[in-house]
């Protein structure tokens, strides 16, 4: 059977029709055949979305695609950050670490060299655990940046109900989703449980009781200490008092920023960036603006509030059809819903 | 009101209003080159009768809508797929005559129309797999079993 449009339609109106896909439909069509594939990537002004922790990994299969085909990053003019942190509770959001091969490893360390990325920022791409370390090393490649949206900010590496304790299955949730080399080490302590205590005879004894909280409250304490531990080498070096509201408040970007802001040309040159980032502050709980790269100063205020939005041509936001459901067979942590 | 003749690729004359013609910029800027309205049939060798009324039908409708923004470099193109209810109606034809407006569009010059064809053409590869935008244009899997491979790990990041 004839295909009338490999017969009829010439490349440059093949190219227009791509112009009005979305980047998923886009990837699709260059899916069919060698000539949709060829058109395909001539698409440029590509609007992605960067999804912060997502079980289909997308952000790290970007900076892999990016790596193996240079001229990708060029195409890219906007970008909206959308975080998808993973939630303890939420076993298909326990996204295993992402690895990458040694030739990418070496490209990478490479890349942050040259663009003076700080070292923490590439131990924490290495480690493929948390992918908002991916952000400056994104940045690097995308030399036609029109708009950079960082969305509503999670910077916790992992969600969780906190209560007032870490619960040991949230360390195992964080431990199930790390390489077996960046786990920390889980303390002595865990060993027991209170149970298995025996003091004195009588168990109704007040000062037993005494003992076991004072000996619970130990192994909370180590716990936690393990867990800040093992968090603390996947979250940037920002000195901040911890708060266990915000127990990793740093931003791979604020540790870039003034690398980044200094060394990338394209930040500085390009007249119309818009830059834009929800962040929630800590006065009052509000969220401030912060527009860090916009080549303009007094442009800041312009791109406050409902205006954001109309620099997102491709928003077409469904916030439910993405995240857990996406793939995910990895059922990689057994919860341990009995301990404690 | 004047009126022209368009003469189609097969020799069929058609009058038109001067100003609905005109919503091809191919022959506006021939009519402005030549000073006055000729009597003579404009000949359109690319486009057969079928496809001119087509066209035709389409400028009439749209004989009053305010130009296109000047301004338009492919930066500010829009990529909504969204398309007003007569134009999708309008579009409601077999795949050879949806190319062959889009065709007749790009080469009278009626960006517009091109834009409404290209958006349609672009609905119909739209939430599909490649197996189905493929059966869709009957077109050819020339992919070795490797390169689909291949072609698909370097799309992988594009899927939410």
């Amino acid at each position: 059977m004839l295909s009338l449009i490999t017969i009829l339609i010439p490349n440059e109106i093949l190219l227009q029709i791509f112009y009005n896909l979305h980047l998923q439909d886009l990837s699709r069509a260059k899916r069919t055949c060698k000539r949709f594939n060829t058109i395909g990537k001539l698409v440029t002004n590509l609007n992605i979305k960067f999804y912060i922790d997502a079980p289909n990994q997308t952000a790290w299969k970007l900076i892999r695609s990016i790596l193996a085909d240079n001229t990708l990053g060029g195409k890219i003019s906007r970008i909206s950050v959308r975080w998808r942190r993973r939630e303890a509770e939420l076993r298909k959001s326990l996204t295993k670490y992402w690895q990458w091969t040694d030739v990418e490893k070496k490209a990478i360390g490479d890349t942050c060299l040259f663009w003076c990325l700080a070292d923490g920022t590439r131990d924490a791409i290495i480690s493929g655990v948390n992918s908002e370390a991916l952000l400056p090393l994104l940045l690097c490649y995308t030399t036609r940046i029109k708009s950079l949206n960082l969305g509503e900010v999670k910077n916790k590496l992992l969600l969780f109900d906190s209560g007032l304790f870490i619960k040991r299955w949230v360390m195992q949730a964080f431990n199930s989703c790390v390489s077996e080399e960046d786990q920390g080490e889980l303390p002595g302590q865990w060993e027991y449980t209170v149970r298995d205590l025996k003091y004195g005879e009588n168990p109704q004894d007040f000062n037993q009781w005494v003992i076991e909280e004072a000996h619970r409250h130990r192994v909370q304490q180590a716990i936690e200490e393990a867990f800040v531990k093992s968090v603390k080498k996947h979250i940037p070096g920002i000195s901040r008092p911890w708060d266990w509201d915000n127990y990793c408040c740093g931003l791979w970007f604020d540790e870039n920023l003034e690398t980044l802001d200094k060394s990338l040309p394209w930040f500085r040159k390009l007249e119309n960036i818009e830059v834009f980032c929800r962040r929630r502050a800590f006065v009052n709980g509000s969220f401030v603006r912060l527009g860090h790269f916009c080549a303009d100063p007094t442009k800041h205020d312009e791109l406050g509030g409902e205006d954001s939005n109309k620099y997102s041509a491709v928003e077409e936001d469904v916030e439910s059809s993405d995240s857990w459901v996406a793939d995910s067979e990895d059922e990689i942590f057994p919860a341990d819903e009995n301990a404690w | 009101m004047s009126q022209i003749i368009l003469l189609s690729s097969d020799n069929v004359e058609m009058k038109v209003d001067k100003e609905v013609a005109e919503r091809s910029i191919l022959i506006k800027n021939m009519l402005e080159d030549v000073g006055e309205t000729p009597d003579q049939a404009i000949p359109i060798p690319n486009v057969n009768e079928g496809v001119l009324r087509k066209v035709i039908e389409w400028c009439e409708h749209h004989r009053n809508d305010p130009p296109p923004p000047a301004d338009e470099d492919s930066d500010s193109r829009k990529k909504s797929t969204d398309i007003e209810e007569w134009d999708q109606k309008f579009m409601q034809v077999d795949q050879e005559m949806l190319f062959e407006i889009i065709l007749a569009a790009n080469y009278l010059d009626i960006k517009p129309l091109l834009d409404v064809g290209c958006k349609t053409v672009a609905n119909m590869i739209k939430g599909k797999s490649p197996e189905e935008i493929r059966k869709t244009f009957n077109i050819q899997n020339d992919f070795t079993p490797e390169e689909e491979d291949q072609i698909r790990r370097e799309n992988e990041w594009a899927e939410e």
